[in-house]
């Protein structure tokens, strides 16, 4: 976080010598501040964070193609005539135990359409989804676990 | 090129309001129609507020625009946990079409 942080102040002042307060000069600002860190991290204390930051565009578009897919599903769904629908409360044995990483998750399959996060279970070891198609209970946990929750991890290792 | 993008994007984002809202409509129950609001809106207003950023094309709009999709997707997946679950306890009715409720089970153990 507090890389995150020095990063972004060195994107402003970048921005600042550049005199140029754009969105595309931060963002260069922001490229080369990662650079220059970068470069610095051998004499700095040992930290995640480039590695993460690396992933993080990858994981974001990843998520956005998800997320387009699945609502054009939705929405051919609420289109179609007959609206055929077998909604279904399944249960999702989670893997990951650290509370942030549930919420994230929990956000995660709300946010993909076709499943809601409604409920979780005490020990926190269960994630209860409601999902718009749950003609095959094991397909919709297969894909929560390795399309999202396999990727969580990945970023944040 | 700008404009052309501008306006892909509001049509995107229109098409799925209206998706949204036809869902609402549509769906047989409480917990599908949360579906619809809470996830096709969600994307729908992505869409728009992108298009706003990307025609005004200054910093100040760009991370207002960034801000509003980032709040919006961190508070609509809490509002619709919330509302289903409290839904779900209240005991609102399900869909006939249901075909599987694995909390019920849960909620005879606890």
């Amino acid at each position: 976080m507090t890389m995150f942080l020095a990063n972004l102040l060195l994107a402003m002042v970048w921005a600042a010598l550049t005199g140029v307060f754009s969105l595309r000069n931060m963002a260069t600002g922001f490229v080369i501040a990662y650079l220059v860190l970068y470069a610095a991290s051998p004499v700095m204390k040992p930290t995640l964070y480039f590695q993460r930051l690396r992933r993080l565009p990858v994981f974001a578009l990843y998520f956005a193609w998800l997320v387009i897919v699945a609502n054009v599903k939705v929405a051919r769904t609420v289109l179609s005539p007959g609206m055929k629908l077998q909604p279904g409360i399944i249960a999702v044995p989670l893997s990951v135990e650290k509370d942030s990483l549930v919420v994230l998750l929990a956000n995660l399959v709300t946010l993909t359409p076709g499943t809601l996060s409604m409920e979780i279970s005490r020990d926190r070891r269960t994630l209860y989804v409601h999902a718009l198609d749950a003609s095959d209970p094991d397909a919709v946990r297969r894909d929560i676990k390795i399309t999202l929750e396999q990727k969580i991890q990945e970023l944040l290792s | 090129m700008r404009e052309i993008l501008v306006v892909f994007l509001l049509t995107v984002g229109v098409a799925f309001s209206v998706v949204a809202a036809v869902g609402l409509l549509r769906f047989p129950d409480l917990y599908t129609r949360i579906h619809a609001a809470a996830k096709v809106g969600t994307m729908g207003l992505g869409s728009i507020v992108l298009a706003a950023a990307i025609h005004f094309n200054n910093l100040g709009v760009s991370i207002r625009a960034f801000l509003v999709i980032a709040f919006v997707f961190m508070t609509a997946p809490v509002a619709a946990h919330m509302i289903s679950r409290v839904g779900y306890k209240v005991g609102a009715r399900m869909s006939p079409k249901t075909v599987i409720d694995e909390l019920r089970d849960e909620d005879q153990k606890l």
